[in-house]
């Protein structure tokens, strides 16, 4: 069985799919099926009938061509001897046919077994049923219109008459029994590539029923990152001064927005008013998410703690919050840090310290003061002491001058080519509006900057805070 | 008690019961029953709860009294179909604005629940919310009463390469259907709310619009001056004049006149032809800081006795919408 196996596996391989294997196997299961046949009816023709020479030529040849098929399967060529084949098994019995002159059974046999074999080898069914039918035709029309030139060719041949009967005699018993191994052989292949064919499907299934799970586990991770973007964006934006606190402010006029982009970026800023002192931050966190939320609040409350403790001296005001960062930071193990500006305003006078982008000063005269606060401070959070680092530069508006606080967000939006907004439209735009109130130049600012994006969305966080000395 | 007392008495009830009855449809409809119920086909209150993983003897409860009001009917097996009357609250409900009255009743009962707040000085319920309502009242109400304005928009001799300008298009939803009805038509959406406006860029990028719909902001009241005259086709402005002070509303009028070249829609929301519209107004302040209120019919009658004097050489047609609450003025360049 292990020796039949191995012969019906030729030329299959591993990657072969479930039809071409069934095929393969259908092919070599009758080269080797036929080979046998032919060798026996060659031993059979040799042992009964006298003379047989020619028979035993045609039957002999034949199982050296089917052999040479298995070969030739074997070596890959499986698509000329699906072909072959069949030619040489019709080729074979038309010439048993005819030396043997068994024109009624072997007609039989032939209109049978061709379109079968056609079926099993998958080749065209209707050119096999014709050449059956021609094959038929030439032996009729010999058998009963030319009826001395069979009897030529039989006495050609000198085979025996008896060959005759013991021909027919062996072909009906052939009929039945080809047809019931070839049925067999596709019944059997057919019904282990289905076998296989289940196997794959309940392979297919559990591998979808896994990927179902994977999509499952996704949502839920999907879900909970909304969810952690939606809490972050609470806690940024909800504990933003109110209205009511900045209008507290007697001797600024100060207007300030958030905007948060799908992914929270971490900006900050603060407006507390504490008895004489204002102190105002503007800030951002690096990266985004909870945590980024969770550092924005933390700096807002060591802010807010200390402004109520009425520290005012901004160095040490940021000194401190740093050290609280930086060992809150190091305890949540994230790589976090944030730039932060501080202006304490004070008796009409502001003092500016700590790293952020630029303040933007418009005086009265239509000129702009940028100030750089690359010097004035260093990231916070990131070491545990950067009082080194720390300077402060003290800045006095007269009535009317306006102080611009900004994130990143608006520098760094862009237009539909990809151009940033930068910090000479800022300039450019704010003293377009600068006689109006700060509540206005907000909006007509923030509708120039949207309107520069056109149908760009925003990427990160934008805030503005514009404030005005009265 | 004396039958006057009875009678106040009586009276106050029916109006507080209609009240609960309106608030138990709504938390139906809320709950999403309309989303699943079907005229046709009859649904068990078990299948139901199922379908929402609700309480079984809830939802129960609610069957019968939805049953009590014939907004569903219960066969003899127990099976819930939508009556007719229940149809209009389902989500393919022909009549769009119905649904916006039913699904604005959410907002309003919050407002309420906060009036104590939402009656103060510029508080209102947006403003203690962040901005919420305004980000979520438009897509759930106002998209549905623009629904009926795009039907009568679409009559008029309007050809593929016409621009329209919508003034007050908040999330652009109108534009969207709009673009979705007359594909080759390009559109422009202005308005003051950052954050509708962002909403609607994000949409529109989703939907691939981005080449038909520009998204501008501008305050309405200020920046129409950008806009030269005639630089569009039509304009339109729904659902925008009780947002806009009232000294301010006969001049936008004027700017949607000069920048449209060949005509202009827009609607004003009357306050004193129906109860819903009386309530609305009354309550729609303690939604928004920014609610300036519907015309009073006096305040209409003066509006349309003028109009014609204003616009002498334009036809003006004048459209009942929103169940009466109010009125589409159309004004076509001759």
């Amino acid at each position: 069985m292990k020796l039949l196996e191995g012969l019906l596996t030729l030329g299959t391989t591993e990657r072969d799919d479930i039809q071409l294997t069934q095929l393969t196997r259908q092919v070599n299961g009758l080269n080797f099926f036929f080979t046998l046949v032919a060798t026996a009816g060659a031993g059979l023709v040799f042992f009964t009938i006298p003379n047989p020479s020619f028979l035993v030529t045609v039957q002999i040849t034949s199982a050296v061509a089917y052999l040479i098929c298995l070969v030739l399967t074997a070596r890959g060529h499986l698509n000329i001897v699906r072909q072959t084949t069949i030619y040489i098994f019709e080729l074979q019995m038309f010439f048993v046919i005819m030396l043997t002159n068994v024109s009624s059974s072997g007609v039989l046999f032939v209109v049978l077994t061709y379109p079968l074999l056609a079926a099993l080898f998958e080749v065209s069914r209707f050119r096999h049923l014709t050449i059956s039918f021609i094959e038929v035709v030439i032996i009729y029309v010999i058998h009963f219109l030319f009826p001395e030139f069979e009897v030529n060719i039989r006495s050609f041949y000198s085979l025996d008459p008896s060959a005759t009967k013991i021909m027919t005699i062996t072909s009906l018993f052939l009929i039945p029994f080809i047809s019931t191994v070839v049925i067999d052989l596709f019944f059997q292949e057919n019904m282990i590539a289905r076998k296989k064919l289940k196997a794959l499907v309940n392979e297919i299934s559990l591998s979808n029923k896994k990927l179902e799970i994977y999509a499952e586990r996704l949502r839920d991770e999907s879900m909970r990152l909304q969810a952690e973007v939606n809490i972050a964006r609470k806690i940024q934006t909800m504990v933003l001064p109110s209205v009511e606190e900045i209008n507290d402010v007697k001797l600024l006029e100060i207007s300030c927005l958030m905007m948060t982009a799908d992914e929270v970026g971490g900006d900050y800023y603060d407006i507390i008013n504490i008895e004489d002192t204002v102190t105002i931050g503007i800030g951002d966190v690096t990266g985004h998410g909870l945590s980024s939320g969770i550092i924005m609040l933390m700096a807002q409350t060591v802010i807010r703690t200390l402004a109520e403790m009425k520290v005012t001296d901004p160095q040490v005001l940021m000194n401190i919050v740093n050290r609280v960062l930086y060992a809150n930071i190091h305890r949540i193990k994230e790589d976090r840090n944030m730039t932060l500006a501080l202006i304490t305003y004070k008796d009409r006078k502001f003092v500016v310290t700590g790293q952020h982008e630029s303040v933007i000063i418009l005086r009265k005269s239509g000129d702009f003061e940028i100030i750089d606060t690359m010097d004035l401070g260093f990231y916070v959070g990131l070491m545990p002491d950067i009082s080194d680092k720390i300077g402060q530069l003290e800045i006095v508006l007269e009535p009317g001058e306006l102080m611009i606080l900004y994130s990143d967000g608006i520098t760094e939006a862009e237009d539909i080519n990809g151009v940033q907004f930068g910090q000479e439209l800022i300039c450019k735009y704010m003293k377009k509006y600068s006689q109006l109130p700060t509540s206005k130049i907000v909006n007509k600012f923030m509708k120039d900057l949207f309107n520069y994006m056109g149908d760009s969305i925003i990427q990160d966080d934008i805030s503005l805070v514009v404030i005005r000395q009265k | 008690m004396g039958d006057d007392m009875k009678a106040y008495v009586a009276e106050i009830l029916q109006i507080t019961g209609e009240t609960y009855k309106g608030l138990a449809i709504t938390a139906g409809h809320t709950a999403g029953f309309f989303e699943i119920l079907k005229v046709d086909v009859p649904i068990s209150v078990t299948e139901l709860a199922k379908r929402k993983d609700f309480d079984v003897e809830k939802v129960r409860k609610w069957v019968h009294f939805a049953a009590g009001v014939e907004i569903v009917r219960v066969d003899e097996k127990e099976g819930i179909t939508l009556t007719a009357k229940g149809l209009l609250l389902t989500p393919s409900s022909p009549v769009k604005d119905v649904l916006a009255f039913v699904d604005g009743l959410p907002f309003l009962v919050k407002s309420v629940d906060q009036a104590e707040a939402t009656f103060k000085k510029n508080l209102s319920l947006d403003k203690l919310s962040d901005g919420k309502i305004s980000k979520d009242y438009q897509p759930k109400v106002s998209d549905n009463f623009s629904q009926a304005l795009i039907e009568h928009i679409k009559k008029f001799n309007i050809s593929d390469s016409d621009k329209l300008l919508d003034v007050g298009c908040g999330n652009g939803a109108l534009l969207r259907s709009l673009s979705k009805a007359l594909p080759h038509m390009h559109f422009t959406g202005v308005d003051l709310n950052l954050f509708a406006i962002e909403r609607a860029k994000k949409e529109n990028i989703a939907l691939g619009l981005t080449d038909k719909i520009k998204m501008v902001v501008g305050d309405i009241t200020e920046d129409l001056e950008d806009f030269p005259n005639d630089s569009y086709e039509w304009v339109s402005a729904i659902n925008v004049l009780h947002f806009v002070p009232p000294e301010k509303r006969n001049e936008l009028i004027s700017h949607l006149v000069r920048i449209g070249r060949k005509g202009v829609f827009f609607n004003l929301c009357t306050a004193d032809t129906t109860t819903i519209a009386l309530t609305a107004n009354t309550l729609m302040n303690l939604l928004w800081n920014d609610f300036t209120g519907f015309y009073t019919n006096k305040e209409l009658e003066v509006f349309f006795g003028e109009l014609p004097k204003k616009f002498k050489n334009l036809e003006i047609q004048t459209t009942s919408m929103m169940q009466g609450s109010s009125q589409l003025v159309t004004i076509l360049r001759k």
